[in-house]
């Protein structure tokens, strides 16, 4: 196979993914006690909690803090903002088409691409579709549990 | 008084990077600027003209036919083997043994030393710097004898604690093996000194060359290593192709590693007894046109000198180290005395992923990561550094390129 020796990547570090990052939504340490999910990539180090509070099978509101690389940061970061004030439902509804399209497994949704659009790209890069995912899966998984919301919801 | 020492000859870099045709590639949009020779060095013209006139003019199997074509191919081999043996100035070739790389040699010694003198208890001295390769085969051993691993510490520079991994050695001792460079720092070990020590108690050293041999001169029998194993694609040679240096009285020990044709002197159901060496550790058709590779690589490194390879490595690292240390919050991991072909670095509190992305989308191609050595990025308590490795064919300019492109990520990521 001949590459193309002027071939260009699609921009994984375009202005959202920066932006996001640098200045991320939600980005702080909650108290102890308070229910964190773990998302945690032993390969390359990303490691987050985030703090969801689900209330009558809402997410109020999504906290994250952590050390990772910008794409898991900003990655996070639109999971907080996007996923706050959503039903349960609804939510898992977007993670899991946030991730089937980081993955390119389906195409996304109108609703889903309009914040997945940046993170497209990771796909062209190794191993970095998991950078993109990272937070989503761990949240995904934590809200499939029965005991996830159901024990922290009042 | 003392004689003078004569200048060592710099590099001509212009003839030098026209034998690197892939120097000369863009990557997305910009010149190259290859800074991963740590990883795998790049190829020059001749090794690759090399192994095309074997394979074109010679190539027949080796130590078996009475043809003389056949004959033709085991002369270029058995010249390749000596090529190794002059280069690391081994005593004979019966102790040169062709592997596919370092970790294949580790595992070889591993294995058959292991299973010939290990017995429970027993202990083999490493250090917190290996690679996972000179780590992991002496684990699997250790489960299968019943030895145990002591890992000696390092400080903050990077530096073996001597007196710390002197205090490791003791009659239960079998086995040192220790980088003589450090992969992910760049340190030199003091390797002299470790030997002198551990034989002073009778205690073999195994040294992984794979990062000493593109920059330092090495001498077996200078050194008086027991074993010493590198890979010929990190010394600008082809891939799947290395060596292993052994003290025949070691070899001479130690039962084959792997079983087949070659590493035999006559086989029956019954009983087979097994080839002199080096043949004894080589079952199955070697390969021949890496060897000849390997030998291409070794007379291009000497047509250049191992003096004149070494200084521009100094030159490289000088320049990159003092240029890195100006970008505001940089940070250098490994800061030995003695250092050779690597500089490891993290900015801010940056993911060194984000560093080598935005380093590549500007054609300078770095290493990120734990760099297969998680046991002491887990002690530094970071999770891996940016590497930037060079190979003779590197100049100032590079450097200034990874500097610009440090620091506009910087910018970038705020």
């Amino acid at each position: 196979m001949q590459e193309n020796p002027e071939k260009k990547q699609l921009d994984l570090y375009g202005e959202t993914i920066l932006r996001e990052s640098r200045s991320p939504y939600h980005f702080e340490k909650m108290p102890e006690g308070q229910t964190a999910v773990e998302a945690y990539n032993p390969y390359c180090g990303d490691k987050y909690r985030l703090f969801p509070e689900v209330e009558e099978g809402v997410i109020r509101a999504i906290h994250f803090h952590g050390y990772g690389c910008a794409v898991s940061k900003a990655s996070c970061s639109v999971l907080a903002r996007e996923l706050e004030g959503k039903p349960v439902e609804e939510a898992r509804a977007l993670i899991e088409g946030f991730v089937a399209a980081i993955r390119r497994e389906a195409i996304p949704s109108d609703r889903v691409a309009l914040f997945a659009a940046p993170f497209l790209p990771a796909a062209d890069y190794p191993g970095r579709e998991t950078c993109a995912v990272l937070g989503w899966e761990a949240l995904g998984r934590w809200l499939e549990v029965d005991d996830g919301p159901a024990r922290h919801s009042f | 008084m003392t004689p003078a020492t004569e200048p060592v000859r710099p590099v001509d870099l212009q003839a030098v990077r026209s034998q690197f045709p892939i120097l000369g590639r863009k990557m997305n949009g910009q010149p190259l600027v290859f800074l991963d020779s740590a990883a795998s060095s790049q190829k020059p013209v001749s090794v690759l003209e090399a192994m095309d006139q074997y394979y074109l003019t010679r190539h027949a199997n080796v130590h078996r036919g009475v043809y003389q074509l056949s004959q033709e191919a085991t002369e270029a081999f058995e010249q390749a083997r000596r090529a190794v043996q002059g280069f690391i100035n081994a005593a004979s070739d019966r102790e040169i043994i062709f592997t596919r790389g370092a970790t294949e040699g580790i595992n070889l010694v591993a294995s058959s030393f292991g299973r010939q003198f290990f017995k429970p208890g027993d202990e083999i001295v490493l250090s917190r710097l290996e690679h996972h390769s000179n780590i992991v085969p002496w684990q699997l051993i250790a489960e299968q004898t019943g030895a145990k691993i002591r890992v000696a510490p390092i400080n903050e520079a990077g530096e073996l604690l001597l007196d710390e991994w002197e205090k490791l050695l003791n009659e239960r001792t079998k086995m040192v093996t220790i980088a003589h460079v450090s992969n992910a720092l760049g340190s030199i070990f003091p390797v002299e000194e470790l030997i002198a020590k551990a034989h002073e108690r009778d205690i073999p050293v195994l040294l992984d060359g794979a990062q000493a041999v593109p920059h330092l001169p090495v001498d077996v029998q200078a050194l008086d290593v027991d074993f010493y194993v590198f890979s010929a694609h990190k010394m600008y040679g082809p891939t799947g192709i290395g060596a292993l240096y052994g003290k025949e009285k070691w070899l001479d020990a130690m039962p084959p590693y792997h079983g087949g044709g070659e590493m035999i002197s006559n086989v029956t159901f019954e009983k087979t007894t097994f080839n002199e060496l080096p043949f004894k550790f080589e079952a199955g058709t070697p390969d021949m046109a890496g060897a000849v590779g390997l030998e291409a690589a070794i007379l291009f490194m000497e047509g250049i000198g191992l003096d004149t390879i070494r200084q521009h490595d100094k030159t490289l690292l000088d320049y990159a180290t003092e240029k890195l240390l100006s970008v505001p919050d940089l940070k250098i991991f490994g800061n030995a005395r003695q250092k050779t072909g690597a500089v490891s670095f993290l900015m801010g509190n940056h993911h060194p992923y984000d560093v080598g992305a935005l380093l590549d989308q500007q054609g300078i191609a770095v290493r990120t990561g734990h760099h297969c050595t998680q046991p002491l990025m887990d002690w530094y308590g970071i999770p891996g550094t940016v590497r930037a490795s060079f190979g003779v064919y590197n100049n100032l300019e590079d450097i200034d390129r990874l500097v610009a492109g440090v620091e506009r990520a910087a910018r970038m990521l705020g």
